[in-house]
């Protein structure tokens, strides 16, 4: 279990972005493909994520539109947008570069 | 049934009050929830116990409402409106004036706090000043971290000395590049006479050293030049003190001090700024090491191994590894000297002062005065650092108590908006302030009562100056800072965590029953401190009592020793001048005083006797004495008879002491041989003719030893024996007789009671000191239980009301209220005796003769204790108990 909770914290957007590249979800969801995926290695303080996804709905990251499921429960989905693309992909490479840094450095001081 | 609906509701109604959730907001939310409880269901949990979890989630997630408005603003690090800021600066102001008017509510509470924490910081600071003058010894010198003292350690003498070979300094000067500078330094004690036009004076005590000296150590040099001072023989330095003493106003450069009778003219060169009294290396003039025999010179020849004389101090060049440097020296010296296993080792400096002890002659080129071992200081700051607690201890119990009775306070803050953190904050805001208020207290405390007494116990010249210190200060605030969160910290958490209505509904929340048992655990640390202060002061007072009053087996009274040296074919001529006079009861000659540590030399292979077996090895002190001497000093013949006058043959002859006698195994020591090195080292061979009781020449530290006299007439050290109820004319015909043998000096005396009681004078500056500490951690330690009691019996005067009404008496009233506090008290004085006989017995075992530990020093301790702190406690009771029920009952 991760509990480096600022690691969690900047975790947090680049994963919610990639969930929603595979297409429109919402909220209980996302929670639940990030604990699946992980191995429950990783579990929000999972209320917060809400804020969170409004966060980024303001900074244009992701749109949401209301639906009513098939068990009549109205759920707010989210989808990403063409932003979101941009910065899933910054954040991808951003990422990329931290880990491959991060491994020359270790093969290096072996 | 549990309706699921219902509690969702219940629950969108709460989430409706957060400000920043919008309804969208919380139609996502319900989504989540219902979605997560029916996964729980799922997995088998209730309705009721899968809703409760969810719900819990939202219960930690405390910031969702603020995290909803940062997510919608355009600044996200501003702070949401309705949240109170971290500080408001205009409540910091009600802050302070509620906690002045709850010290000035609660006057006996706020003084026995604040008062108990200032007393034990005043010790604190007193303490801390002496360590840190006690460490700034030797440091003015701006090398002192490079120069150290060789201290050399041969087999022959058990233990290091600061005596190294002449050869050693020639060898170090040269052949190792580490050391950049050497000096050796020899140490010649006052006595030597010296005379510049007008005075003459034996008072002065001269250094020897190498010119190097000056440049390895910050002696400032006031007139002179440093380089050529000590050039040329025949020269000597002044401090400003000796060149005032010796040529008052006058400027003493190239002017002719005399020395040794006037024969040895020597030409001042320089005068030297007064030796700081944090110097170790202490004199009053300073020579070239070449003279340093004066009237006999002796040539000290770079080659000379085995001569050990001057203590050689070296200055080391950056980074020289010190343990190869000693290991070369120990092989170079073993190289010389094969038989003597020489081990060198070099000392700092600045360890000189405090580490010390154990090494052979490290007295003699210290300063006379009081010596304070590094242990003694380790044990003042074990003390002053309980005291320290104590006071913490103090200031925790009446917070903790005090806290209970501001609910209403607490709950009105909370109820207005103050979150946990702004109650935390506020008090501990407070315990700081009080902490450095009390503070301010202890340093007026310590400068006007404290240091004045420890000035005067210690003798030495402590000052509150040694505060400017940049350290000290800096310390002592980060100290009140620290003590001050600590001490609040608890009461601090405790108060804020009260819920509001509760804090508001009663006056007063019970304590927990973890906060009782911190409260009791922290009085009865304090009891076993003070418990076992006091039997370790008892046991040091009893047993320097016990020194004072034990027989040493010599009269102790009405004795004085002449110390000035004069000419040895006049001491019989004195002697009988002296008896002249009624008030003189006594006088006789030896080559020192009875009384005296390290004085005598100890000899083992020069001596025979009838019937020695070849094994017996008898290490003995010797004394040279007169046919007086015994008659003077009072000491008892156990056998046989002392040297007399009209035995000529006694000039060979032996008197020995009982030790002696026994560790030799003899069962009739009259009349016996008896072989051993006499005056000027002759070996003579002579009869036992008598045997003295055993006395204690040394410290009862060390047991007697055996013991041989010599009979020689006219040594030097005289010993005067007087009329007690005459004092005065005997002392005014002491130095009548004095002027008339020696015309040109003032002669020189000591009591010996008074030289006795030098000899345990460490000892009773501990004892002393002690005290002070025990009284000042007994007087704490009572506060304390007095400001708790009256917070105590105050929350349950309702109960003492009652309880009289029903007809309790003020004794059944006083059993059941101390009952809980008595048992304790007996409990931490039970823990505190073995602690304080170990601590004491470790002490007295110094001490060859000393008191026995019994049981009831420490019972007797205990009892005081007990009795101290019962009296504290039962006071406040008495009040309670006493007071009208009438009262009591209207209370609240």
């Amino acid at each position: 279990m991760i509990s480096n909770r600022p690691l969690i914290a900047a975790a947090t957007k680049p994963l919610v972005l990639a969930i929603l590249r595979r297409g429109e979800n919402y909220g209980y969801q996302i929670i639940q493909k990030v604990r699946e995926i992980s191995g429950e290695e990783i579990s929000w303080s999972e209320p917060m994520l809400y804020p969170f996804l409004q966060r980024m709905e303001t900074d244009g990251l992701i749109t949401s539109r209301w639906k009513i499921a098939d068990n009549k429960r109205l759920r707010r989905y989210y989808r990403l947008t063409e932003l979101g693309l941009a910065e899933l992909e910054k954040e991808r490479l951003h990422w990329l570069k931290v880990h491959a840094l991060f491994r020359t450095v270790l093969e290096e001081s072996r | 049934m549990y309706n699921l609906e219902h509690a969702i509701e219940e629950w969108k109604n709460s989430m409706r009050k957060k400000r920043a959730v919008q309804d969208g907001d919380l139609a996502d939310l319900e989504a989540y929830v219902r979605d997560k409880v029916e996964a729980l269901a799922g997995r088998g949990l209730s309705d009721e116990e899968a809703f409760r979890k969810v719900e819990e989630e939202f219960l930690r997630a405390e910031h969702l409402d603020g995290d909803y408005h940062k997510a919608r603003s355009s600044h996200p690090g501003k702070r949401p409106p309705w949240q109170a800021p971290r500080l408001m600066p205009p409540l910091v102001w009600n802050y302070m004036k509620i906690a002045a008017r709850k010290i000035r509510r609660q006057k006996s509470h706020s003084a026995i706090a604040i008062g108990s924490l200032a007393l034990a910081m005043a010790v604190g600071l007193l303490i801390l000043v002496w360590v840190h003058y006690e460490f700034s010894y030797d440091r003015f010198h701006r090398s002192a971290s490079s120069t150290y003292r060789v201290l050399c350690y041969l087999k022959s003498w058990k233990r290091p000395a600061i005596f190294t070979p002449n050869a050693l300094f020639f060898a170090v000067k040269e052949g190792f590049p580490e050391v950049r500078s050497a000096s050796r330094a020899i140490y010649a004690q006052a006595g030597r006479r010296f005379e510049s036009p007008g005075v003459i004076d034996y008072k002065s005590s001269t250094l020897s050293v190498d010119p190097a000296f000056l440049a390895m150590f910050d002696f400032p040099l006031v007139k002179g030049d440093p380089l050529t001072a000590l050039a040329n023989p025949k020269s000597v330095l002044l401090t400003e003190s000796a060149a005032k003493k010796f040529f008052g106003a006058d400027d003493p450069i190239g002017k002719i001090l005399l020395a040794e009778d006037a024969k040895i003219p020597l030409a001042v060169r320089g005068v030297l700024k007064d030796i700081p009294e944090t110097s170790n290396i202490d004199f009053d003039l300073m020579m070239p090491i070449s003279d340093y025999g004066l009237s006999a010179p002796r040539i000290m020849k770079s080659d000379e191994w085995t001569a050990m004389n001057p203590a050689l101090f070296v200055q080391l060049a950056p980074k020289a590894n010190i343990t190869a440097l000693e290991s070369k020296l120990s092989r170079l010296f073993d190289e010389h000297v094969p038989q003597e296993e020489a081990r060198i080792s070099l000392q700092r400096l600045t360890d000189i002062h405090l580490r010390s002890i154990g090494i052979l002659g490290s007295s003699y080129l210290a300063r006379p005065r009081t010596r304070v071992s590094f242990g003694q200081i380790r044990l003042f700051l074990l003390v002053a650092l309980i005291v320290l607690l104590m006071g913490v201890v103090n200031y925790v119990n009446l917070a903790t108590a005090r806290s209970l009775k501001r609910t209403r306070e607490i709950g009105v803050r909370k109820v207005i908006g103050a979150r946990k953190g702004d109650i935390t904050r506020q008090f501990l805001g407070e315990s700081v302030l009080c902490s450095i208020a009390a503070l301010g207290a202890a340093i007026v405390l310590a400068a006007g009562f404290g240091l004045p007494l420890l000035r005067r116990l210690s003798g030495l010249a402590l000052d509150l100056r040694l505060l400017s210190l940049p350290g000290i200060l800096p310390e002592f605030i980060g100290l009140a800072l620290v003590i001050g969160l600590v001490a609040g910290l608890y009461p601090a958490l405790f108060v804020s965590s009260f819920a509001p209505q509760k804090a508001l509904k009663e006056t007063f929340v019970a304590a927990r029953p973890s906060l009782i048992r911190l409260r009791q655990a922290l009085v009865a640390v304090q009891i076993i401190c003070s418990a076992v202060l006091i039997s370790v002061i008892t046991v040091l007072v009893l047993q320097i009592r016990y020194i004072d009053r034990k027989d040493l087996g010599f009269k102790r009274d009405s004795l004085l020793t002449i110390t000035t040296p004069f000419d040895k074919n006049l001491i019989a001529a004195f002697k009988s001048e002296l008896l002249a006079h009624p008030s003189i009861r006594g006088a006789a000659s030896g080559f020192q005083p009875l009384i005296g540590a390290g004085g005598h030399n100890i000899q083992d292979k020069d001596l025979w006797w009838e019937g020695k077996s070849a094994e017996t090895v008898v290490p003995m002190d010797f004394h040279f004495v007169d046919e007086d001497y015994q008659r003077t000093y009072g000491l008892e013949l156990a056998a046989g008879r002392f040297f007399s006058k009209d035995f000529p043959a006694d000039k060979n002859n032996y008197v020995l002491n009982e030790s002696a006698v026994k560790s030799m195994g003899l069962a009739d020591p009259i009349g016996k041989r008896f072989r051993a090195r006499g005056l000027g080292g002759k070996i003579v061979e002579g009869q036992i003719i008598g045997v003295l009781k055993d006395f204690h020449a040394g410290t009862l530290k060390a047991r007697i030893m055996p013991m041989y006299f010599v009979y020689t007439e006219g040594f030097m050290g005289v010993t005067v024996q007087f009329d007690p109820k005459n004092v005065a004319a005997a002392i005014a015909h002491i130095e009548a007789v004095g002027k008339k043998f020696v015309p040109e000096r003032p002669l020189e005396y000591e009591f010996l009671d008074e030289s006795l009681r030098s000899i345990y004078r460490n000892e009773r500056l501990t004892v002393r000191i002690l005290s002070v500490f025990g009284a000042v951690s007994i007087l704490i330690s009572c506060l304390g239980l007095f400001g708790l009691m009256s917070l105590l019996t105050e929350q349950r005067t309702k109960e003492i009301g009652v309880r009289k009404v029903l007809g309790a008496s003020v004794a059944r009233i006083m059993g059941f209220m101390s009952a809980d506090f008595a048992a304790l008290i007996a409990l931490a004085v039970i823990l505190a005796v073995p602690i304080g006989y170990f601590l004491s017995a470790r002490w007295a075992d110094d001490f060859a003769y000393r008191i026995r530990l019994s049981w009831w020093i420490f019972a007797g301790s205990g009892f005081l204790v007990i009795l101290l702190a019962l009296a504290a406690v039962g006071l406040r009771i008495l009040k309670a108990a006493r007071a009208n029920p009438v009262e009591s009952l209207r209370y609240e």
